[in-house]
């Protein structure tokens, strides 16, 4: 009964900080129809932007977190306008290239700042609840999480910005001929996605530090939740979250750790093999 | 006419074979010139990386990006690597058998991409092999886990070769790689199998619509691709004599990817090309593992940028030019198709064949109480209707009344939720492929065309891709009926609306069926084009003998060609009969004008 609760409290933490992985990349997703292989790299490089700006310049840790946002930002605007926006429509060129600019940041990555293990002097607890074991890390960025895709999903449903992305995501052609500048939205939009993502990098150095390597989990992670929530989806951000955090979480408490990082591998395959629009998505989408 | 583009093929052809001699020289004599180990070893590592390129080639060319084909040469090896180590079976025994388990897990993976592709696919792919590491870390007692397995002997040598010398070894994998590029010779130009699975990879709909039994064809792709990316992950293991989860990283299944896309994906010696740049030039740079990786990326995107058919390509035109030789009405040559002499010398005036009757008198197709939803949306309901053969049948009905829908139903891209179609009286279950061999095509509303082949080789597959009998006269007949011949060998990207739209009837024509449907052939054509284009569809049928239904707006032209008139509105039939009639109808007269 203990393990059942502490992996049922795990696998909502993990959940909330899959979430926070991914509603970048979600984002791109829905209005922008990319699947942008670049996102794990940007996420990594934003959480870098964040360290050094702590490292060297001292900064206190919101204003590197701010840092990495608007670093991870000029990098998804960047890419957005010498290759998304060149190669839209076209689905693998831009795969391709999405890809390319990963592996340069990585092996870049590598090459200029080591692959050791970094972290940000954050100061968190430990809660303990009656046995209990709740780290505050963990906490907050789940909160954070919550309030983050809370914001996305208020700014893209509720706000004018949100209907002329909208719009532009609906049919960009038509967009331009009523006269929104669709260029400048997509940059923004792109910008903003992978800000996020740089966002998230920051928040969760205290729980899965802070390396080269980290590209890779976080672009997968970011892919998995994102297909299990269904693809675009924003509060699917938070469904496919949850199902990935819990399965992960029940996978490594009951069975072999050998074993258990199959279990959620399995889940994806089979989601994608059977129900290609998430896990709860409609077949409607699919015509 | 047609026979003119042909004068300047010779001197193209020759300029490719001599590039593939100078390549196949080259990779004989290449440890005779590089013979220190050091040069060996990065040969070996360069051919096995040519024989994974050229395995995953297969399954570019039909369309799908597959993330997994290290981990199919990790199978390859972890396969003959148990076989010999632990149940000292021969190499030579065990090699067929990690061969057909590679190929086997392949086809599981290829079921996959008959309903995923592109992005999805990729991450289907990717997400397997992360699989297959989980699975070889766990399954220590037999794999060795994360550490792997050592100490494989080399493949036992016979006619005294010795295949722990690596120079033999070279020349052991040279030969598999030219099995493997044989096969894939196969899967590209050289077969009807490698013609339809490349324009699978091209247009799915469209091939599948002109006879290509996709499914089967993929499947096949999959277990001939992973079949040789087992193969020649057995031949790396046993030359490196180990084989770990290192071997099947993800990221070494891009380089893979890279390599194919960087020699040319369409091309067939371009996978090698690749392999061979990408292979050597980071060990001529002397690069770490981290300047590879950014090496890597900066090809990508060159690649994505600059070359976005791969180098061969690039490479061939520079050769070209040196050699003076002229592309072909301004496309590359390497997507014109030489128009073969069968259709190119016009003995006798081509004549058309004449499409076959419905044997028993029975309507050719027919729908019994038919219905079509997705989901909660029903597009056709409760349809009963059958064809009047040997004539033009028209369908009409406003926009969103399913026209296009029930076209779906009748070929099968779409399956009917309820009732039952009939073919010839017999109730079939309609699949695309098999509809265009029992003797219906047709064509899409918007003109779909092979953009890459030329619109003689396009008219030609269509007639081998329906697996009927069609004469070489009929095919002729069609380039001229439709005044095809000054377009006959330019690529389908390079014609106009209308010229597209004849060729996509032509090559729905090159089967002779007996029904074809047409959906809005004469939409986006101007006053000249409609007249002319209806003008042929007329003729087309008395010709042939064949039997039409088309869908149109263009309710003038439906009324003068149209013997029957079938209307549509909201999913069901509001009347039928002879388009005078019919045009009387309230019921149709309120569904095109509204209720006043």
């Amino acid at each position: 009964m203990q393990l059942f609760l502490q992996q049922s409290v795990n696998g909502l933490l993990l959940g909330g900080m899959f979430a926070l992985i991914s509603i970048g990349l979600s984002l791109m997703f829905g209005i922008m129809k990319v699947a942008n292989f670049a996102y794990g790299a940007l996420y990594m490089l934003g959480g870098y932007a964040a360290f050094w700006a702590s490292n060297l310049l001292g900064v206190p840790n919101w204003v590197a977190i701010l840092v990495a946002f608007a670093a991870a930002f000029m990098m998804g605007a960047l890419m957005e306008g010498l290759g998304f926006a060149k190669f839209r429509g076209n689905e693998e060129a831009t795969l391709i290239f999405g890809l390319g600019v990963a592996l340069i940041a990585r092996g870049g990555a590598v090459l200029a700042w080591g692959s050791q293990s970094r972290f940000i002097p954050f100061s968190f607890n430990t809660y303990r609840i009656g046995g209990l074991v709740l780290p505050a890390a963990r906490i907050w960025a789940c909160v954070a999480s919550l309030a983050i895709v809370a914001g996305v999903y208020f700014v893209v449903n509720r706000t004018a910005w949100g209907r002329i992305i909208r719009a532009v995501s609906d049919n960009a052609e038509r967009a331009r001929l009523v006269g929104f500048n669709t260029r400048l939205h997509y940059l923004l939009t792109a910008g903003l996605a992978t800000g996020l993502a740089g966002t998230a990098s920051v928040l969760l150095i205290p729980v899965f530090s802070l390396s080269p390597a980290v590209d890779d989990s976080a672009l997968y992670t970011a892919m998995a939740v994102v297909i299990l929530g269904g693809l675009g989806s924003i509060p699917g951000c938070i469904v496919g979250g949850l199902v990935l955090g819990i399965v992960t979480a029940f996978a490594f408490g009951y069975l072999p750790s050998p074993i258990a990082p199959a279990i959620p591998l399995l889940l994806l395959i089979l989601t994608l093999a059977f129900k290609p629009d998430g896990l709860f998505g409609s077949a409607e989408r699919a015509v | 006419m047609i026979s003119d583009g042909t004068r300047d093929f010779p001197r193209i052809v020759n300029l490719d074979r001599l590039g593939i001699a100078a390549l196949a020289i080259g990779l004989a004599v290449a440890p005779l010139v590089l013979s220190n180990t050091y040069q060996l070893n990065v040969l070996v590592l360069m051919v096995i990386n040519a024989i994974l390129a050229t395995g995953l080639a297969i399954v570019v060319r039909a369309g799908r990006l597959s993330l997994a084909q290290a981990t199919f040469g990790g199978i390859g090896g972890y396969t003959t690597g148990v076989m010999t180590t632990k149940f000292s079976i021969a190499f030579w025994l065990a090699l067929p058998a990690g061969a057909l388990l590679a190929a086997a897990i392949g086809v599981l993976l290829g079921l996959t991409s008959l309903r995923l592709r592109g992005f999805y696919f990729a991450i289907a792919t990717f997400t397997f092999s992360q699989l297959a590491i989980v699975v070889l870390r766990a399954w220590t007692p037999v794999t060795g886990g994360m550490s792997g397995m050592f100490g494989l002997p080399h493949p036992t040598g016979f006619l005294g070769f010795d295949f722990s010398d690596p120079r033999q070894y070279y020349y052991l994998v040279l030969a598999v790689l030219l099995v493997a590029e044989l096969v894939y010779y196969a899967c590209s130009v050289s077969t009807a199998f490698g013609r339809g699975l490349t324009v699978l990879g091209e247009d799915e709909v469209l091939a599948t619509t002109l006879g290509v039994p996709a499914t089967r064809y993929r499947l096949l792709a999959f277990a001939l691709s992973s079949g040789i990316g087992g193969i020649g992950g057995s031949f790396n293991a046993h030359f490196i004599q180990g084989v770990s989860p290192a071997d099947i990283a993800p990221i070494v299944s891009v380089f893979v990817v890279i390599m194919v896309l960087a020699g040319g994906a369409k091309t067939v010696v371009g996978p090698i090309l690749g392999a061979i740049i990408l292979t050597a030039v980071p060990e001529l740079l002397r690069a770490s593992a981290q300047w590879s990786m950014v090496f890597y990326g900066i090809f990508l995107l060159l690649y994505v940028y600059l070359f976005r058919d791969g180098l061969l390509p690039v490479l061939k035109s520079a050769c070209h030019r040196v050699a003076g030789n002229r592309t072909i009405n301004g496309s590359s040559p390497k997507t014109a198709t030489v128009l073969p002499a069968s259709l190119g010398a016009a003995k006798a005036a081509p004549r058309p064949d004449k499409a076959p009757k419905s044997p028993n008198g029975e309507s050719i197709i027919s729908f019994d109480r038919v219905g079509c939803s997705f989901g909660a949306l029903q597009v056709l309901r409760d349809i009963d209707w059958s064809v009047k053969s040997g004539c033009i049948n028209g369908l009409i009905g406003p926009n969103g009344a399913g026209k296009t829908t029930f076209f779906n139903v009748l070929n099968g891209v779409t399956p009917a939720s309820e009732g039952t179609v009939l073919w010839q009286g017999t109730r079939v279950v309609p699949v695309p492929n098999e509809m265009v061999r029992r003797g219906m095509s047709r064509t899409f509303q918007h003109a779909r065309v092979f953009e890459n082949h030329t619109v003689a080789a396009s008219i030609l597959m269509a007639a081998e891709f329906s697996k009927r009998e069609v004469s070489n006269s009929h095919l002729k007949w069609l380039i001229a009926f439709f005044n095809l011949q000054d377009a006959a060998l330019l690529p389908g990207r390079a014609l106009t609306h209308y010229e597209r739209r004849l060729t996509s009837i032509a090559m729905a024509m090159a089967s002779n069926p007996a029904v074809l449907l047409l959906d809005e052939p004469l939409a986006g054509l101007d006053d000249t084009e409609t007249r002319q284009l209806s003008r042929m569809i007329a003729t087309l049928q008395q010709e042939t003998g064949n039997t039409i239904l088309m869908i149109e707006h263009k309710l003038s032209e439906v009324m003068e060609l149209c013997e029957a008139l079938t209307v549509l509105d909201h999913g069901q039939i509001i009347a039928s009969g002879a388009p005078r009639d019919v045009a009387k109808n309230p019921a149709v007269i309120e569904a095109y004008l509204g209720n006043e």
